[in-house]
């Protein structure tokens, strides 16, 4: 892994104090956030406008839901490295999300070693 | 990312893995048959070559790399262990500490030593193993068991199939991700494929928390024909489409896998499994709580005596009492570390020394959990190593003089350690040849050290203490001791210890350490000069007596005082802190201190009583204060100066005294 520099990550999350914990999990653990997006519509914006390391992706949201926006994120960039959050009971979502390309998934309720060690993965 | 920060955590994790790796190098020495040893060296060795490549350290992973690749062909029964590999993989673990050494004294690593490296993959050769083969594409049958605490496995096992896909030609999946997501659960899974990087899968597998096991088996050469469709191509369709994978017709039969597929699986286990959960904590912010604290007592104590005049504050302070009282044990045992971190090197010691000298010799361990202050567990371990070293060269005798005593050609060296009180008691004892108290009491008269009826055994004994006594050869080769015990004596003695010998001509040698289960509080006595307060450390103490002004002699320049018989030079501690106009009053009390290896009677006023007392460090003008250990506060809140008795007493001349004892001594003594 490349140590001369933080990771930047784009945190998508409809819920404030879900980015918040990532937000957190991420700063103690030496990865920039460097954007956060509240809604689909505003996460492909701010891809564009960031092109991060890293995008953390709520699968539900209103409006765009996740896995659609993970799609029209890798039109955009097919080298784009996306990690879904999820919450139990959303498995085939997730398969979804992997088959589509996602890099990775983190589980709801958050571990933070876990959700460290799978970024880092997905930077692999 | 800052390297600087993990370096630390970098090396101590290391050093962990490195003596888990020789811990269990000696087991294996003893049974090399024994599967779970191989597989905790492997897993060690793989740990450190993960973490130095990760820290971009290219030597120690490469190091790393050689043992593993050795211990590998090991693992799948097609090398053997023997002495000369056991031998090699110490070698290893002895450069990567020396390249680790080299890191933290000047941030970088070292040239590694070649010949080492040479070593294994001599084996390597020897044994027909070619490098070169692992790394030509094969086909392997990996299979994968999720943790059964993982959450969405399907999800998760995609992901892993996604990633190990990458590493190779994947020829088929069991299940299929088709049939795992039917299923809704996958608990495991079997890859089939060709691949060159087993090494990168097992990494990756390895470091992945949800895997509980895995295993890579070799399933024979890559197939001739090569598929058309490349792995990576396969995992895109497959996720292009959602399908399952396409079932590429093996070329080769998939055979079922051996049952060797445990013990493999076993290594899989995460590294850090065995360890409690604990967190590391800065030595400085450990010593500041406790300054803190002794801080709050001092408090409590001025607030007890204040308080002690009204009734309805005594339940109050009673309470407050009990919870600093608590507070300062809890942080006390935060300080204590377990003698284990000392003693887990002395196996490995044991064992290298013990083959230098062509002796065998066997080290039987106890009482590793006792605890100890970390200032003193610091301290301990090299005059514990001396003692060893020392019953091994001079202890234990060669086999063949074993034979000849009758006793079993295996020597034996007992380290115990326990707690007794508020000391811990650490035993070196072997069962060799013992000290020959005659010829100790011999060279120890006739360097005056003690009178020549002397007849108390323990007394003559513990003459090999003294300084220059074992440096002559002749009581070295027949006393059966080696050099420098007075510096193990010496050492001990500065942690405020004491160390006793007792031996049995012919039956073996006993060293008894006493230790202060810590240095940050002390037993003190608390001593009156003109009109100034003063600590001696309880420790440098053998005793105290009330003397009167005209019982003292002058012998030359030097004041002396006869004590049951013996010359005693005594100054006064006024003298020695510059008090000027010091008038001695009638009645003096006088505190016989260890100096060394002499008694020196240090004069005061009065005694004024014996208490606990934690030791401030006083951290400016070090070298006005070199006649000090520290401060104290005492409960009122006035700060005494600790008296470091050796650098106190060091200038003095009292080496004329000594001679001047000697012929003190011979005369008849005045009671």
């Amino acid at each position: 892994m490349d140590y001369s520099r933080k990771k930047r990550v784009l945190v998508v999350d409809d819920a404030a104090f879900m980015r918040m914990m990532i937000r957190d999990i991420l700063k103690k653990n030496n990865f920039e956030v460097v954007g956060e997006a509240a809604n689909g519509q505003e996460a492909i914006a701010k891809y564009e406008e960031l092109r991060p390391d890293l995008v953390t992706l709520d699968i539900t949201m209103p409006g765009l839901d996740g896995v659609t926006v993970l799609r029209k994120i890798r039109e955009r960039d097919p080298s784009a490295r996306i990690v879904m959050c999820s919450a139990m009971g959303q498995q085939a979502m997730v398969v979804e999300a992997i088959q589509g390309g996602a890099k990775d998934f983190i589980n709801k309720p958050f571990n933070p070693q876990k959700v460290v060690d799978t970024l880092r993965r997905a930077l692999q | 990312m800052d390297q600087k920060t993990y370096l630390p955590v970098f090396i101590e994790e290391t050093k962990e893995n490195i003596q888990l790796m020789s811990e269990n190098l000696l087991l294996l020495e003893q049974h090399p048959d024994n599967l779970d040893a191989i597989n905790t060296v492997f897993r060690a060795i793989h740990t450190i070559k993960g973490m130095s490549a990760t820290m971009g350290y290219e030597k120690i992973s490469q190091i790393a790399h050689e043992a593993e690749n050795y211990l590998d062909w090991v693992r799948d029964g097609k090398a053997i262990v023997d002495e000369q590999v056991i031998n090699a993989l110490f070698e290893l673990a002895d450069e990567i500490e020396e390249q680790l050494n080299s890191l933290s004294a000047t941030g970088e690593t070292k040239e590694t030593d070649s010949r080492r490296l040479a070593v294994l993959s001599r084996f390597r050769q020897d044994n027909g193993f070619d490098e070169e083969e692992e790394l030509k594409p094969a086909l392997y049958s990996i299979r994968v068991t999720l943790d059964p605490d993982c959450m969405l496995k399907v999800a998760r096992m995609l992901t892993i199939y996604k990633q190990v896909g990458t590493y190779g030609e994947v020829q088929q999946v069991v299940p299929t991700v088709a049939e795992m997501v039917d299923a809704q659960t996958a608990d495991n899974m079997e890859c089939t494929m060709v691949t060159d990087k087993t090494n990168a899968i097992r990494h990756f597998l390895a470091t992945h928390g949800d895997v509980a096991e895995f295993s890579i088996d070799r399933k024979g050469p890559a197939p001739s024909v090569s598929h058309e469709v490349d792995a990576g191509q396969q995992v895109a369709e497959a996720a292009d489409s959602a399908e399952p994978v396409e079932q590429v017709e093996p070329v080769q039969q998939v055979q079922q896998a051996e049952p060797q597929h445990n013990a493999q699986a076993n290594a899989a286990e995460s590294p850090t499994a065995r360890h409690s959960p604990s967190i590391r904590i800065d030595t400085e912010k450990l010593d500041r709580l406790l300054n803190l604290v002794s801080e709050l007592v001092i408090n409590k104590t001025s607030i007890q005596q204040q308080a002690s005049d009204v009734p309805e504050m005594s339940e109050g302070v009673e309470h407050l009492n009990r919870l600093t009282a608590d507070l300062q044990e809890t942080v006390m045992q935060m300080r204590m570390i377990p003698l284990e971190t000392v003693f887990n090197r002395f196996p490995r010691m044991v064992r290298d020394t013990a083959r230098s000298l062509s002796k065998s010799v066997a080290l039987e361990v106890s009482g590793a959990a006792t605890e100890l202050d970390r200032t003193i567990i610091d301290d301990i371990a090299d005059p514990l190593v001396h003692l060893l070293r020392n019953a091994i060269d001079h202890g234990i005798e060669p086999a063949d003089r074993r034979e000849q005593a009758g006793k079993p050609e295996t020597g034996v060296i007992k380290l115990q350690a326990y707690q007794t009180g508020n000391r811990v008691i650490i035993e070196v004892a072997d069962d060799g040849a013992g000290i020959d108290a005659e010829l100790v009491k011999r060279h120890a008269v006739a360097r005056g050290l003690i009178a020549a009826d002397e007849q108390d055994r323990r007394t003559i004994l513990n003459c090999i203490f003294s300084t220059g006594f074992s440096t002559t050869g002749q009581v070295t080769d027949l006393s059966g001791r080696g050099v420098g015990l007075d510096v193990v004596k010496s050492s001990i003695e500065n942690l405020g210890g004491e160390v006793e010998v007792n031996s049995t001509l012919g039956k073996g040698t006993l060293f008894r350490i006493s230790l202060p289960l810590t240095l940050a509080i002390i037993q003190g006595m608390l001593v009156q000069c003109s009109e100034d307060l003063f600590v001696i450390p309880v420790s440098y103490i053998l005793e105290t007596e009330i003397i009167y002004p005209e019982e003292i002699k002058m012998v030359g320049q030097q004041r002396i005082y006869m004590l049951r018989g013996k010359v005693l030079p005594i100054v006064y501690l006024a003298e020695l802190m510059g008090v000027e106009d010091y008038t001695p009053p009638e009645e003096l009390s006088m505190v016989v201190a260890r100096h060394g290896e002499r008694q020196v009677g240090l004069l005061v006023d009065d005694l004024i009583s014996q208490q606990e007392i934690v030791i401030k460090n006083v951290a400016w003008g070090q070298e006005l204060f070199r006649d000090f250990l520290g401060t104290t506060i005492l409960g009122d809140g006035s700060v005494v100066l600790i008296i470091d008795v050796n650098n106190l007493l060091a200038p003095l001349k009292i080496k004329e005294v000594d001679k001047l004892g000697q012929s003190v001594r011979s005369l008849p003594a005045r009671q």
